[in-house]
C-alpha cells in the first residue's frame, strides 16, 4: 500500500465518520423536535374561547351577511320611495299654486268687467230741466 | 324451497354488501393509523433535515398524511409505503419551495434554523471534549456542503445519508433511473469531501 492509497483511506474513513455524526445529529435532533412538538399546552380557558368563537363568528358572520344583503337593497328602495314621493307632492303643490294664480287672475278681471257694466248700466245724463239742480250739485261738491 | 332461498339470498345480498364495504372502510382507518403512527417521525426527520425548519416540516408531515390517507383506498403496493409516503413528502418539499420562492416578502418570517444551530446535535455516543468538539464540527462542515447544494442533490443525499436507502430505492422514491441518482449522489459528495478538506 503506497503513501496516496493511504491518504484515501485516512481520507474515506473521515468522510464516512462525518457522514455518520452528521446522520446521529440529525436523528438526535429530529427526535427531540417531535417529542417536542407532542407537547401542545392549551389553556382549558383558551381552549373554551376557541370551542365557542368558532360558532359564535360563524352566526355573526352570516347575521352580518344576511343584513346587509337583504337591509341595504331594502333601505335603498325605500328612499327612492321617498324623494319619488316628496317630488311628486312638490309637483302637485306647484301645480295647485299655479291653478290658483291663474283663477284669482280670472277672478279679477271678471270684476273690472262688472263694475265697467255697472258704471254704464247706471251711468245716465240729466234731463234739461234738471240741469240747474245739476250744476248746483257739482258746485256744493267742488265747494 | 330454492327459489325462496335464491330471493331470501338475492334480498340479503345489499346488506351484506353494506356491511362488507363498512368493515373494509373501518379496516382501512385502522390500518392507516397504524401506517402514520409507524411511519410519522421518518417523514418528520426527513422534511426536517431538508427544510431545516421544525414548523414547517411539522405542517409538510401533517398535509403528507393526511393526502396519504385521502388516497390509502388507491394505494395499490407496487412500492412500499414509506417509499409512497416519501414521495408525497418530497412532492410536498418541492410546492413548498416553490411557494416560498413565491412569496418573498415571507423571506422575512422563514424559521430555518442555521446550520451552526443544526450541527448543535451531538451524536449520543460521542464522550471525550475532544471527540465531541471534532464530531460537532464534521456535522457543521456536512451541513455547510448540503446548504450548496441544488434541491434535488439534497434530497438524493438525505435519503442516502439520513434515511440509509439503497440507490434502488431512491430511484423509485424519486421517480428517476438508478444512474441519474448516483449522478447527483456523486455530485454532492464531491462537495461534501471538499467542505471536509479533502479531495476533490
Amino acid at each position: 500500500m503506497n503513501f496516496e492509497e493511504k491518504n484515501r483511506e485516512i481520507e474515506d474513513l473521515k468522510v464516512e465518520s462525518a457522514l455518520r455524526n452528521f446522520r446521529e445529529s440529525v436523528h438526535g435532533w429530529s427526535e427531540h423536535e417531535f417529542s417536542k412538538l407532542r407537547t401542545i399546552k392549551r389553556s382549558r380557558w383558551e381552549a373554551m374561547c376557541v370551542v365557542l368563537a368558532k360558532p359564535a363568528m360563524g352566526w355573526a358572520l352570516g347575521c352580518v351577511l344576511m343584513v346587509s344583503s337583504v337591509g341595504i337593497p331594502v333601505t335603498v328602495h325605500h328612499q327612492r320611495q321617498l324623494v319619488a314621493e316628496r317630488n311628486a307632492q312638490q309637483l302637485r303643490q306647484q301645480q295647485l299654486a299655479k291653478q290658483a294664480v291663474e283663477q284669482q287672475a280670472t277672478l279679477a278681471m271678471t270684476d273690472d268687467e262688472l263694475l265697467r257694466h255697472v258704471d254704464s248700466d247706471i251711468a245716465q245724463d240729466a234731463p234739461d230741466a234738471m240741469q240747474p239742480l245739476a250744476s248746483l250739485m257739482t258746485d256744493a261738491s267742488t265747494r | 324451497m330454492a327459489t325462496t332461498t335464491t330471493v331470501l339470498e338475492s334480498m340479503a345480498k345489499p346488506a351484506v354488501a353494506a356491511a362488507f364495504s363498512r368493515d373494509v372502510a373501518v379496516n382501512d382507518a385502522a390500518e392507516f393509523a397504524e401506517v402514520a403512527a409507524r411511519y410519522r417521525p421518518q417523514i418528520f426527520r426527513f422534511l426536517l433535515a431538508s427544510l431545516r425548519d421544525p414548523d414547517a416540516a411539522e405542517t409538510l408531515t401533517q398535509d403528507c398524511l393526511l393526502k396519504a390517507h385521502r388516497n390509502w383506498t388507491s394505494f395499490r403496493g407496487e412500492s412500499s409505503v414509506m417509499t409512497w409516503l416519501l414521495r408525497i413528502a418530497i412532492n410536498l418539499q418541492k410546492d413548498h419551495w416553490r411557494s416560498r420562492r413565491l412569496q418573498f416578502w415571507k423571506l422575512t418570517s422563514n424559521n430555518s434554523v442555521d446550520a451552526e444551530d443544526a450541527s448543535q446535535w451531538l451524536p449520543s455516543g460521542e464522550s471525550s471534549p475532544e471527540t465531541q468538539a471534532v464530531a460537532k464540527d464534521q456535522v457543521r462542515q456536512v451541513w455547510k456542503a448540503v446548504k450548496g447544494l441544488s434541491e434535488r442533490q439534497r434530497t438524493v443525499f438525505m435519503l442516502r445519508h439520513v434515511e440509509e436507502m439503497e440507490i434502488h430505492e431512491i430511484a423509485n422514491t424519486i421517480g428517476l433511473s438508478e444512474g441519474t441518482v448516483k449522478a447527483h449522489l456523486s455530485r454532492a459528495m464531491v462537495r461534501v469531501r471538499a467542505e471536509l478538506g479533502g479531495r476533490r
